[in-house]
């Protein structure tokens, strides 16, 4: 093709370092003292949360913090926030569910996050979340969509 | 803590790893070379794809000791002299890449695809072969555009070669 301006193929600029294996990722990166994220997570469908034990987590090495949703609770964190509130016509709110960031009384799903754990290392991070122990209720869960 | 020494990009390397440590864990934290993604850790999205003694394995479901002694090669270790591969060149010039995550997991499973299978794919072959893969930007078209095209570019070497 030897179009010119409108119509023309124009080859990116910024593909050089993707296709040789440099180009920067959030997680490419490493800043002095980073610290990594490890979650836990319910293993629930939908259950009560009856307890968060986080002590044996916060002895382990490298871990900076382990926090639940009591505690954003008790710092004034909100709920996830929906970015596009659509209202009724009589102008009523948007009926919304009340989404934390870490979920403290009821999971509602497989892998929602209940706790999360800061360490020095990944694996530190990663094993200090598994020594985190949550006590669940189990509450009904439905598996049949013919049943509803 | 396990000592494993490889081969990566033809520099004979070792580094002292937990045994837990998976190869692309390795390659990116040890070694340096983030090229290598690790887009799902659950095997499924092929990013973190290597060479590992030719054979094409997603680094992030081997472990370190497993690759000890073996040659590995990264996205980082197949252009020449500066020169892209063609591979790589392909892909710039049918715009097989958008964001690039995924573009060094495809272009090392590009390339092992016609190692195995030679120059001669068609698109259907192409696409079956890319299952390994996924691309979030959806570029699958192009990406198979830059495959046939650097698979017959390479055809074309071998052919001059002779």
């Amino acid at each position: 093709m030897t179009a010119e301006g409108i119509g023309a193929r124009v080859l990116r600029k910024e593909d050089k370092r993707f296709l040789t294996g440099n180009g920067r990722y959030t997680d490419d990166m490493t800043m002095p003292r980073m610290g990594y994220a490890a979650f836990v997570r319910s293993t629930h469908a939908h259950a009560r949360i009856t307890s968060i034990n986080t002590d044996e987590a916060m002895k382990m090495p490298g871990v900076d913090a382990v926090l639940n949703g009591h505690q954003l609770v008790a710092d004034g964190i909100g709920n996830i926030i929906c970015g596009w509130m659509i209202h009724s016509k009589d102008g009523s709110p948007m009926n919304m569910g009340a989404y934390r960031a870490l979920e403290s009384e009821i999971v509602r799903y497989v892998g929602q996050a209940i706790a999360v754990v800061v360490a020095d290392t990944p694996q530190q991070a990663r094993d200090a979340a598994d020594a985190v122990v949550v006590e669940y209720e189990e509450l009904p869960v439905v598996v049949d969509s013919s049943m509803h | 803590m396990t000592t494993v020494s490889m081969t990566v990009n033809g520099k004979q390397i070792s580094g002292e790893v937990e045994d837990r440590t998976l190869l692309s864990t390795f390659l990116r934290e040890n070694q340096g070379l983030t090229g290598t993604h690790v887009g799902c850790d659950t095997s499924q999205c092929g990013a973190c794809l290597v060479h590992m003694d030719g054979k094409a394995v997603k680094s992030c479901s081997m472990l370190a000791v497993q690759a000890s002694g073996s040659a590995v090669t990264t996205i980082e270790g197949i252009s020449q002299n500066g020169q892209l591969h063609i591979m790589q060149k392909a892909f710039k010039e049918n715009h097989g890449l958008q964001c690039g995550f995924c573009t060094p997991g495809m272009i090392m499973s590009a390339i092992d695809m016609v190692n195995r299978l030679g120059t001669d794919l068609d698109e259907k072959t192409i696409r079956h072969e890319l299952e390994g893969n996924i691309c979030r930007c959806t570029g699958y078209h192009n990406i198979v555009k830059a495959i046939k095209a650097a698979a017959d570019e390479m055809a074309e070497v071998l052919e001059a070669a002779e």
